[in-house]
């Protein structure tokens, strides 16, 4: 039986900020042991509400690939990146989790983190600069 | 109030032209910010008697795309112009002048002493 034996969210940083119109990227670093098998490897931006901690957001999922080699008599280390999670649908504010799933294996396996994320307002501010100007 | 643009001032060599000559030109910017597209506008003209810049040729005008980005990155653009805006007048301080704005930038750029006409 596949068994997702460990599995566990990393960011860059304990906390992150990002503007609105900026992409998150998720390293999702996990022990697997069982069979080789293909599956999907999933993260989406949570927030907590009165009801649950982890209160997806639609808009932010972003769902991988990942191919699980055969491991029969131990755990085996692996990690996948998960890129470019859109933010466009979070509301400015602090204190956003993230959730990571696994889906294709036997149950869905998943786990996540807890105030790590703040979703700042405005697109980046543009700047031009000309350098240089010849005439040939 | 009145609007206050900022120019940029480039020195160039006085390279020799006449009027049935064609002027190529080249700018190197810098841009960050969401992605758009930029409007240039280059004309030609001369230095004016108080030293301001007096626009001579017609406006070119021209697009260029820039990518969104959190760190300035480098671009080029090259353009030129026929050079018979001038008859056969003979300027010894010719002069290029290239304006690039969009949406929430504004650049505008002189070359003075860039070429000299029919000397």
């Amino acid at each position: 039986m596949a068994e997702i034996v460990f599995l566990v969210t990393k960011i860059p940083c304990n906390s992150v900020t990002k503007r609105q119109d900026q992409t998150l990227n998720v390293r999702v670093n996990f022990t697997y042991k069982g069979p080789a098998k293909t599956g999907r490897l999933g993260a989406v931006v949570t927030q907590q509400t009165i009801l649950t901690e982890f209160d997806e957001i639609g808009s932010t999922r972003k769902e991988v690939a990942i191919n699980l080699p055969a491991a029969t008599t131990g755990t085996q280390n692996l990690a996948t990146d998960i890129i470019g999670l859109p933010l466009a649908g979070c509301k400015p504010k602090s204190g956003y989790g993230i959730k990571v799933y696994v889906l294709d294996l036997d149950g869905k396996p998943e786990s996540g983190c807890l105030n790590i994320l703040t979703v700042t307002e405005g697109a980046l501010t543009p700047e031009l600069n000309i350098t240089s100007l010849t005439v040939s | 109030m009145a609007e206050v643009r900022l120019r940029t001032d480039f020195y160039g060599s006085k390279i020799s032209k006449n009027w049935t000559n064609y002027l190529g030109i080249h700018i190197l910017f810098k841009y960050k910010g969401p992605a758009q597209i930029l409007n240039i506008e280059v004309n030609s003209g001369k230095k004016g008697l108080f030293g301001d810049y007096d626009q001579e040729s017609p406006t070119d005008y021209y697009t260029k795309s820039v990518n969104a980005s959190d760190d300035f990155v480098s671009y080029f653009f090259d353009c030129g112009m026929y050079l018979n805006f001038w008859g056969e007048r003979q300027i010894s301080d010719c002069a290029v002048e290239v304006v690039i704005s969009g949406q929430g930038v504004f650049a505008d750029a002189v070359i003075w002493d860039a070429y000299t006409m029919n000397l």
